[in-house]
């Protein structure tokens, strides 16, 4: 009894400890589980999805901005820090830095006043998340000289142009596959198309006339069998300069021979400096399966008439380009100037041809008679504007403006890497567009681009060059007026679908 | 006469307590398993479609306009590299979903060695699918190939007109958004999400040629 009472049992204890222990690892397990629960990570992954979205607008909203700002006359081709136009500028709830490189600098360099085409590059962060956009933009580069550039054309006639046969005006590579005709006179008929010329030859090109010019400018045989292209218009699509005056070709006119003649009919190749002077006072002429070598970077003046006999050859020393002046007439027949490689086919399209290598200029002061016939082939810029240019049954790769032109069963492949960007066919080109933005939904409005065509002849006015830009603070109208045409295309939004593509190409089509 | 141990109702009681925790808590595992799984699931499903939308909005938003558009492929006028306006082969993407493999994958075209690409005239009237066959199989280009999203159940564009060919080509064109449902199998179970981008600045080849 008495140790009983000195030693309560403690079994009973034992039994509620068990429960407790129990209830207590239900209770640790919940909670563990709740907090496993709660370590989902889709919300983040959710929200980081609407960062990455928000920041890619944001960086298209930068870039837009850009872009707005080269539209006015604000001052951005020089008031910017190292290329900076936007750092860190509050935008769309996002950060946004936007930086502007010369697109035609070699090593890259922030533009200058005469930038003309620009990379832009619009950044944006929204909490920790960048995104990029990027886009080449150009900055219509017009001013006074434009009229007289006619390297965007492939044919310039100032007073006739004719076109018959099987002729056909075609793109020399994919990168100039818009050709323009262009026409000085607005005289009816100035333009002539026969036969084939008008299904082979001018489908798909335009026709640039003064603005004077009326409809029956363009005649011939051809024209009642024009098709259409898919906007529905006549080819070749005729399109005015709004009234805007040509300027003359840039060539002083030099006098007649006044020395002897050089003649070349030993076989072989010969270099000019070795055997003439490179001015030569009389005719020319080069015999049969004589190759003509011009040195690079020089002008080589012809005070007489220039004459290739069959098979002959007149190029520039390889690896360079030479100009080659003619005073008098030209006659080349079954020969080859400039510096290009035959097809198998004689009469087809060459194998190369370098249309830059020679500038090919007729430089008297009266009409002169160049004639290219017999499956001749010429790679040149032919500047001819005094002279009447013939060219029958042959091949030329490059562009010619002339006082008149008439080809037949001839092939040109107009060259366009020999376009300066700021020529009349760009000039053209651009008021073509401005017809596009006006049909387009939400494009320019009329008073707009009344604003915009206002701007544009007082740019090609010749007294305003490009330095004299106006150049007002972009504040007030200056924002709202936008009269400066900037042409954008995007080349990044987001990724980077370039430096996928060289990967997926280097990894031989393993993709991402 | 000392009780040890608990009686009998202690122990049932006991044990039936243990196993009213017991099944209370392999029930709340099991619950939990399965959100578990399914946030896994569906964790994956947005990654998967957030992946597609940044690849997808890349593409398109750069691009120029539309060339075709059917139920589960397109055709992307992506850059105009000359600054023509005019459609050459190699600045054209072709998108489309194979069945077979799941894959959505864009595929180009690129001249080797200054190999001369065809320019194209009017694109409403192209075939494009027949164009890249064509282009793919010539010895003097390089065909490229890059995954969109991989392993999908579906793919398909939406809004596409069932109509001829030239005019679907002719509306592709005119359209500045594509959208794209896709199914996945996540688990056992197909889930869709429709992403979609807009083209940032629509053009339209203006129609000059080549011969």
């Amino acid at each position: 009894m008495t140790r009983s009472m000195h030693h309560p049992r403690s079994t009973p204890r034992r039994g509620i400890a068990l429960l407790l222990v129990l209830i207590t690892m239900a209770a640790a397990t919940t909670l563990v589980m709740g907090w496993l629960a709660v370590q989902d990570t889709s919300p983040l992954v959710g929200r980081n999805a609407v960062r990455t979205a928000e920041a890619r607008i944001a960086a298209l909203a930068g870039l837009e901005l850009a872009v707005a700002v080269m539209e006015t006359d604000a001052p951005w081709r020089t008031q910017h820090a190292d290329g900076w136009v936007l750092k860190n500028h509050d935008l769309a709830g996002a950060s946004v830095s936007v930086r502007l490189w010369d697109a035609l600098a070699d090593p890259a360099m922030p533009p200058n006043a005469g930038t003309t085409s620009v990379r832009v590059e619009a950044s944006a962060v929204i909490d920790g998340m960048t995104q990029t956009a990027t886009a080449q933009a150009t900055v219509h580069p017009f001013d006074g000289e434009s009229l007289g550039d006619l390297d965007g054309l492939a044919l310039f006639a100032d007073e006739a142009l004719r076109l018959s046969g099987t002729t056909r005006i075609r793109g020399w590579r994919h990168a100039s596959s818009r050709r323009l005709l262009g026409i000085g006179s607005s005289a009816p008929g100035s333009v002539v198309l026969h036969g084939a010329a008008i299904r082979h030859g001018t489908a798909g090109a335009d026709l640039v006339l003064p603005q004077s010019a009326g409809p029956n400018v363009l005649t011939g045989s051809g024209r009642g069998g024009l098709t259409r292209n898919q906007r529905q218009r006549p080819l070749p699509d005729m399109l005015g300069l709004f009234g805007l005056q040509r300027s003359s070709l840039p060539t002083p006119p030099l006098a007649g021979p006044t020395g002897e003649s050089l003649e070349l009919d030993d076989p072989g190749e010969v270099l000019l400096g070795d055997v003439s002077d490179l001015l030569i006072d009389g005719d020319l002429h080069v015999g049969e399966d004589v190759e003509l070598v011009l040195p690079a970077g020089e002008t080589v003046i012809v005070l007489g008439d220039l004459t290739l006999e069959p098979d002959a050859t007149v190029r520039a020393a390889h690896g360079g380009s030479a100009t080659l002046i003619v005073v008098g007439n030209l006659e080349v027949d079954h020969a080859t100037l400039g510096t290009v490689t035959p097809s198998r086919r004689r009469n087809s399209r060459p194998r190369t041809a370098v249309a830059a290598a020679l500038h090919l200029i007729a430089g008297g002061g009266s009409n002169a008679e160049w004639s290219i016939t017999d499956q001749s082939l010429v790679a040149a810029r032919i500047d001819a504007p005094m002279a009447d240019v013939i060219i029958e049954r042959s091949v030329i790769v490059g562009r010619i403006a002339a006082h008149s032109i008439d080809l037949e069963h001839t092939r040109l492949w107009y060259d366009g890497s020999l376009a300066t960007g700021a020529g009349l066919g760009a000039l053209v080109r651009t008021v073509d567009h401005m017809d596009l933005l006006d049909r387009r939904t939400g494009g320019l409005e009329a008073p707009a681009r009344a604003a915009v065509l206002e701007r544009l002849v007082a740019l090609t006015d010749s007294a305003n060059v490009r330095t004299s830009h106006p150049a007002s603070p972009p504040n007030g109208e200056a924002w709202l007026l936008r009269p400066v045409l900037v042409e954008a295309q995007m080349d990044q939004f987001g990724g980077d679908t370039d430096v996928w593509e060289a990967a997926a190409l280097a990894n031989a089509g393993e993709g991402f | 006469m000392t009780a040890r141990g608990m009686t009998l109702i202690e122990t049932m009681l006991a044990i039936g307590m243990t196993a009213l925790v017991a099944t209370g808590i392999s029930g709340m595992m099991h619950v939990l398993s399965n959100d578990v799984a399914m946030q896994h699931e569906v964790r994956t499903g947005v990654v998967r479609a957030a992946l597609v939308q940044a690849r997808l909005s890349a593409y398109v938003g750069r691009s120029r306009c539309l060339l075709d558009l059917e139920s589960e492929r397109a055709v992307l006028w992506l850059q105009d590299s000359d600054g023509d306006d005019a459609v050459h082969a190699d600045e054209v993407r072709w998108l489309h979903w194979s069945d077979a493999n799941g894959d959505a994958v864009i595929q180009w075209i690129q001249p080797l060695d200054g190999a001369d690409l065809p320019t194209y005239d009017d694109p409403a009237s192209i075939d494009w699918w027949a164009q890249y066959t064509a282009l793919a199989t010539r010895s003097n280009v390089q065909a490229g190939t890059l995954a969109l999203a991989t392993a999908l159940a579906s793919f398909e564009f939406r809004e596409t007109l069932d109509t001829t060919p030239n005019q679907r080509r002719r509306d592709a064109m005119q359209r500045h958004r594509v959208e794209v449902d896709l199914g996945m199998t996540l688990g056992t179970e197909l889930r869709h999400h429709r992403v979609g981008e807009s083209i940032r600045l629509h053009r339209q080849p203006s129609g000059e040629s080549a011969p």
